[in-house]
């Protein structure tokens, strides 16, 4: 009992520690990629490649002043940015972040818990996301806030509505809810290829819905409505000053950091990378590298999140509402008739 | 009516074809643009280490 606890601490630590690096490097990744497009350098003055500016910024946010406006509600306007990062963070638990290793003559699975309703979980922990951006708008007493945190939790409710039809159709094709169990689905052959039958050659459709919506649920461009700088001056976190701003952007990264970690695990195999049992290598080295290539993909998503905001204007406020429930909830619900009956049919 | 500067253009209001309403196809031209920007030489001129020869 005492080692497994051991062993889960140290796999719990090991993932926070993870996560805030790429959120913290993925501010880094911004930065460039952004500039990269718009035929610039980027920073590259602290340290090499600039590579220290993450905790250059870091630094710069505690140095700067903590200020509370006078007619805020100081309670929930320190509650709101700590109920995002929690939120944030606490997604990890479920994702499996690589097969078992066999050390010390145990097996150790690489993912935290693996509950047998994983998904329902994420999906749960992520609407939470949307009461620290809500609380902190309705807290700070100002009305761009107050818009801006509006704007954030309608989008995130009609957008949710859409993510979850898209996963029911997934689920109805794994038979399972837990996340660990759907990405080792994926590990099965697939024409000869062992480890290469990913859920996106399944659910091509669905995946695009998840894709959209995960774009509108972490508020990413062209869904960055609730902080959209020119309407609302900074949206929800205009009051916010110092750290507590520096939190509720790095929830944001985070946030991404974490779907992209799901859109991996649910439609591209997760730690499955093809010709994985072919090669004829230890177990352990197998884990190692199905690792290594999860979390390629993930990058490969950051960067995709990344790219698409440094393309696409913002969309209109009503866009945004239409192309939420007019074109995306039908087509989720088409998703999951041709599922259900390709399921009836295939059988 | 007869514009004064002859450089007016008149706004087609025109519905959208079903590939325009799609989003998509427009959005993976743009991304194209953009990954062709994103491989580019960088015309910066780094200037305390760098510098211009002036003619």
């Amino acid at each position: 009992m005492e080692i497994f606890l051991i062993d889960k601490i140290v796999l719990i630590v090991a993932v926070f520690g993870i996560t805030l690096l790429f959120a913290l490097y993925s501010t880094y990744a911004e930065r460039k990629v952004a500039a990269f497009i718009q035929d610039r350098l980027g920073p590259n003055r602290a340290g090499i490649f600039g590579l220290l500016q993450p905790l250059a910024d870091g630094v710069k946010f505690f140095l700067k002043e903590e200020f509370i406006p006078k007619h805020a509600d100081k309670a929930l306007f320190i509650l709101g940015p700590s109920i995002s990062m929690t939120t944030a963070l606490m997604t990890s638990a479920v994702i499996p972040w690589g097969n078992s290793l066999e050390l010390f003559d145990r097996v150790i699975s690489l993912q935290i818990t693996d509950l047998n309703i994983g998904v329902l979980y994420v999906f749960a922990v992520v609407s939470i996301g949307v009461y620290g951006i809500m609380i902190g708008g309705w807290a700070s007493n100002n009305k761009f806030s107050l818009l801006g945190a509006l704007r954030a939790s309608s989008q995130m409710i009609s957008y949710e509505i859409a993510m979850g039809l898209s996963i029911i159709a997934l689920i109805m094709t794994t038979g399972t809810l837990s996340l660990g169990e759907i990405v080792q689905q994926q590990g099965t052959p697939i024409f000869g290829i062992s480890g290469a039958s990913w859920n996106i050659i399944y659910q091509p459709l669905g995946f695009l819905i998840f894709l959209i919506c995960a774009f509108a649920e972490c508020n990413r461009t062209p869904f960055d409505l609730p902080e959209s700088e020119n309407e609302l001056v900074g949206g929800y976190h205009t009051e916010y000053s110092s750290m507590k701003l520096g939190f509720f952007l790095f929830a944001e990264y985070t946030n991404m950091f974490i779907s992209a970690a799901i859109m991996s695990s649910l439609y591209f195999g997760g730690y499955n990378f093809p010709f994985m049992d072919q090669l004829g290598l230890p177990h352990n080295l197998v884990t190692i590298l199905g690792t290594i290539f999860l979390f390629a993909k993930i990058i490969l998503f950051i960067f995709l999140f990344m790219w698409v905001r440094w393309t696409l204007p913002r969309f209109r406020y009503d866009q945004l509402m239409r192309m939420g429930w007019k074109m995306l909830i039908p087509l989720a619900l088409i998703n999951i008739i041709i599922t259900g009956l390709l399921i009836i049919v295939l059988k | 009516m007869h514009s004064l500067s002859n450089r007016s253009k008149v706004v087609v209001n025109k519905e959208m074809t079903l590939k325009e309403r799609m989003y998509l196809p427009a959005i993976f031209g743009g991304m194209m643009i953009t990954i062709k920007h994103f491989f580019k030489r960088k015309p910066t001129i780094q200037y305390p280490e760098q510098k211009k020869r002036v003619q």
